[in-house]
């Protein structure tokens, strides 16, 4: 779309956006939000910017692949389910570890994995239409 | 032994990684390592065996259903375990050779090894539902293996029809194997074997027994499911010679082995498998006989030997399972060193037709060596173990209560056939005129293997009392408890005047008969031929296949019909029925519809709500539709923030976003889609028809949801434990990531194939676009 209004507005936009899907993303274990409404936000943003600058620049700014994306996440996802194993728990048990009063855990790897998951899903369905298919 | 098994698989998932094709040959000897390490392990376990001792490992899994991976190491696994790992060992060497610098081999070695550790969790396993998890993965891999020339057609549908069978026969399998439990309240073969009548007394043992018996034939190869072995041999050779003359097949018989001393020693059990074994002996052996491509000549020979072994397991006799144990040993070896040998004349000669090759004894003299010694074991000549087998059967059924002149006639018969064959494979390629091309020597890595089993046939056949005390005996007392231990008998290959010796003198005068006059029996054979393959199994299979695509066919001409909205006034449909009849049939009767007190801000987003869905009536054009479909979606969001549901309320902000912007990009890059105004009235009445009825059933399932008293215990426990147990303040996303982690985990892992399916559909550049009105 050539507007120049979008394209400069786009720009600021898909930084804040970004910034604020990452606050999300961390705050949703104690107060609203979460792994996939953080992923939604990003490719809300992702979105945004596309149709301002179209799908080149998008590939640009977005270095990896896309389905680089959506492995991470599924690895991210598989590896915090089977740590438990390690401590021969049942498959997907939490284990946690104590940093001072903040506990560091595998459901926040889970999470990061959704997140990244929902980006790379809706990264690739974006990018296919806006290349026009069919 | 856990780890014994899982080394094959973990082995496998690395060889891709590993191995060149161009270094094919070294890695062939790497990989051989492998086997032969599980097979000296194995062997160390010699001492205990003899003694009759039974090696345990378990390891608790499903509890709950009585599943636990538990394995058993006893005499008639141990000999099986010698027998995948002894002959794999020598299969990895020898597709080293036979492959060359083949693209895909490191795919080969992979299945192969697969293979090879699903064949070993078989007849180590204690638990049944183990033991039919590595049935289903022996056929899976076989499936791979019989396939692996993919690119031909042949190979394919011969792949696909062993599966089908195998797998179908493993349902069966299955099905007897919850009989079981359903009557004997464990999965476990210890438990079972110990209580050794258990089964027989049982009601339903006509039931189990036939259903375990088609889950065997089919895996072994008996009448009528016969016909996926010789078409397996589109195979290479090396998996020829593992799966289907050692190992796979071997499978079914382990398992009649194995639940002998629990089914066998009735009439029924008698009849059923002696008919259908002796009666696929000779079938095999008339087939066989027909068949000038030696492969196929050797296929036909294992489902005779396949017939022999079932026929020998059904009787009741301790001659015929003694036969039974050495004949599964013997023909191992001689059927996978004479597959060795067929590969290797292939390779030299380009051919494995009878007719067309002649005088390679001066050209290949090793070949010829491994050849001589292997099929005269086939044949039951004496001194080798094949005569040892053959006299033990004519005991054995000259002793026989019912219809002994009967089976000793079939045995017989077959016997001759089959030492015609061997005389065939001995005398055709070999002797005769000298061949017009120059022909070598087989590479060695390649008669390797053959050599060490025709000298291993040898040795075995000269110290017999070194093969009945480690290998048979151990295996014989398991499969039949009350057999007597005959430690110190003598056991003779030597001919001796018995009565079993006459009838062995005529079976040989018979073959030689049979072999002077093979044209006229070969004429014979494929009169008969002829007979089964417009009436047989095979015939029988096709139509089968056939038939599935029609209905298939019809059925998705008839409900896929391409069109979007076809598809979604089905399924509202059908969820408004079902919904509708469940409230009928509700105990707690319709629900009363009272008007709540509501305060004026939820009220007022509420007749938002019908304004939007009343303007997404009334617009002219898609366009305005979806922003108004969106407009309503923002508006549900303000309500679920009204009633404290932030996380809710975000996620369907943003998903609505998403939705506009996503279809709306649809409508911008896709073909033109037709205007509101095409519609008839008759559509727009089914599909009011359809939208109200839907409505109507999910208001009614809500009201009755909302009328019935709450049960609060399962919000309770999880806003109790969020911060404790899940370490977070937001109960939605404990719940998420924590408490049901294994829901979030589908759901993505279902987003992610949603997305890969979209953009595999909108990637393709046929000119089809979907129609969605």
């Amino acid at each position: 779309m050539n507007s120049v209004i979008l394209k400069t507005t786009s720009k600021f936009l898909f930084v804040l956006m970004l910034i604020f899907s990452i606050w999300v993303l961390i705050r949703g274990h104690d107060a609203p939000g979460g792994g996939f409404v953080a992923g939604l936000i990003t490719s809300s943003a992702f979105s945004l910017y596309v149709i301002a600058h179209g799908v080149e620049r998008l590939r640009k700014v977005v270095v990896l692949e896309l389905s680089a994306l959506l492995c991470t996440g599924l690895i991210c996802v598989t590896v915090s389910s089977i740590t438990a194993w390690l401590k021969t728990l049942p498959f997907l048990t939490a284990c946690w570890v104590p940093l001072g009063s903040f506990f560091l855990g595998t459901p926040l790897l889970f999470d990061l994995g959704i997140y990244l998951v929902v980006i790379g899903s809706l990264l690739i369905i974006v990018i296919a239409l806006e290349e026009g298919g069919g | 032994m856990l780890v014994a098994i899982c080394s094959g698989f973990v082995l496998s998932c690395i060889i891709p990684w590993l191995v060149k094709p161009s270094k094919n040959r070294l890695w062939s000897w790497i990989l051989a390592i492998l086997p032969l390490i599980l097979f000296v392990y194995f062997l160390h376990f010699l001492p205990q065996v003899m003694q009759g001792e039974k090696i345990f490992y378990r390891f608790p899994w499903f509890e709950a259903v009585g599943v636990s991976l538990s394995f058993c190491l006893d005499g008639l696994s141990w000999l099986f375990a010698l027998l995948i790992t002894g002959i794999g060992t020598l299969i990895v060497i020898y597709s080293g050779a036979y492959f060359g610098a083949h693209p895909e081999i490191d795919r080969f070695y992979s299945y192969l090894f697969i293979f090879m550790a699903s064949m070993l969790g078989l007849v180590l396993s204690n638990n049944l539902i183990v033991l039919f998890v590595f049935w289903e993965l022996t056929s899976l891999s076989s499936f791979l293996l019989i396939g692996f020339e993919h690119q031909k057609k042949g190979a394919r549908t011969a792949a696909f029809q062993a599966l089908f069978i195998t797998v179908a026969g493993g349902l069966a399998l299955l099905a007897g194997f919850i009989l079981i439990w359903v009557y004997t309240d464990t999965f476990e073969l210890d438990v079972l074997l110990a209580q050794q009548d258990i089964l027989r007394q049982n009601t339903h043992y006509l039931a189990i027994l036939s259903l375990m018996l088609i889950g065997a034939f089919t895996k072994s190869a008996q009448f009528p499911f016969h016909i996926w072995l010789p078409k397996a041999m589109e195979a290479p050779t090396p998996v020829s010679a593992y799966l289907h003359s050692a190992t796979m097949v071997k499978a079914g018989i382990y398992l009649l082995a194995r639940m002998h001393p629990l089914l066998a020693e009735t009439t029924v059990y008698f009849v059923i498998l002696s008919s259908v074994g002796g009666f696929t002996m000779l079938l095999g052996a008339i087939q066989a006989i027909r068949q000038t491509d030696m492969k196929a000549l050797l296929a036909y020979t294992t489902i005779m030997a396949l017939g022999s072994l079932v026929f020998l397991l059904g009787s009741n006799e301790e001659n015929s399972i003694k036969a039974a144990v050495v004949f599964l040993l013997s023909h191992a070896m001689y059927k996978a060193a004479l597959f060795m040998a067929v590969g290797d004349i292939q390779k030299r000669t380009q051919t494995r037709s009878l007719r067309k090759l002649h005088g390679l004894r001066k050209a290949m003299p090793v070949t010829f060596g491994i050849v001589l010694i292997t099929a005269a074991s086939m044949s039951g000549l004496p001194p080798l173990l094949g005569y040892y087998v053959k006299e033990l059967v004519y005991e054995a059924n000259l002793a026989a209560p019912i219809a002994s002149q009967i089976l000793v006639g079939t045995v017989m018969l077959s016997n001759m056939m089959l030492a015609m064959l061997g005389m065939l494979l001995i005398i055709k390629p070999f002797f005769g005129k000298e061949p017009a091309v120059t022909v070598k020597e087989a590479d060695p890595q390649m008669w390797f293997g053959g050599i060490l089993l025709a000298v291993m046939t040898i040795i075995l056949s000269f110290i017999p009392l070194l093969l009945y005390q480690v290998l048979i005996e151990p295996a014989l007392s398991i499969i039949m408890p009350t057999h007597v231990h005959e430690k110190a008998h003598e056991v003779s290959f030597w001919p001796a005047l018995t009565p079993s010796f006459a009838l062995s003198v005529i079976t040989f005068f018979g073959a030689i008969i049979l072999y002077l006059s093979r044209n006229w029996v070969r004429q014979g054979s494929t009169a008969l031929n002829a007979l089964f393959s417009r009436y047989g199994p095979d015939y029988l299979y096709y139509r089968i296949m056939e038939g599935i695509a029609i209905i298939a066919c019809w059925q998705t001409r008839w409900i896929q019909c391409g069109l979007l909205r076809v598809y979604l006034g089905i399924t509202f449909l059908t969820v408004a029925t079902v919904l509708l009849t469940a409230s009928f049939f509700y105990p707690g009767g319709l629900p009363y519809i009272t008007l709540p007190r509501v305060d004026w801000i939820s009220a007022f987003l509420s007749l938002s709500v019908l304004a939007c869905a009343f303007s997404t009536l009334m617009v002219r054009t898609y366009f305005s539709g979806l922003v108004f479909l969106g407009l309503l979606g923002m508006t549900n969001a303000l309500i679920f923030l009204i009633n404290a549901a932030p996380d809710v309320a975000m996620t369907q902000v943003l998903v609505e976003t998403l939705i506009v912007i996503i279809v709306a990009l649809n409508f911008y890059k896709q073909p033109p889609i037709p205007d509101l105004e095409k519609d008839t009235i008759n559509s727009s009445l089914i599909r009011a028809f359809i939208a109200v009825s839907s409505g109507v059933a999910v208001t009614i399932l809500l009201l009755n949801v909302v009328q019935n008293p709450l049960d609060l215990s399962v919000n309770d426990y999880y806003l109790q434990n969020s911060l404790p147990l899940g370490k977070g303040g937001n109960v939605v996303n404990a719940i998420l990531v924590n408490f049901r982690s294994l829901d979030t985990l589908g759901e993505i892992l279902v987003v992610g194939i949603a997305a890969l399916g979209v953009y595999g559909l909108l990637k393709r550049k046929s000119g089809r676009g979907e129609k969605q009105s």
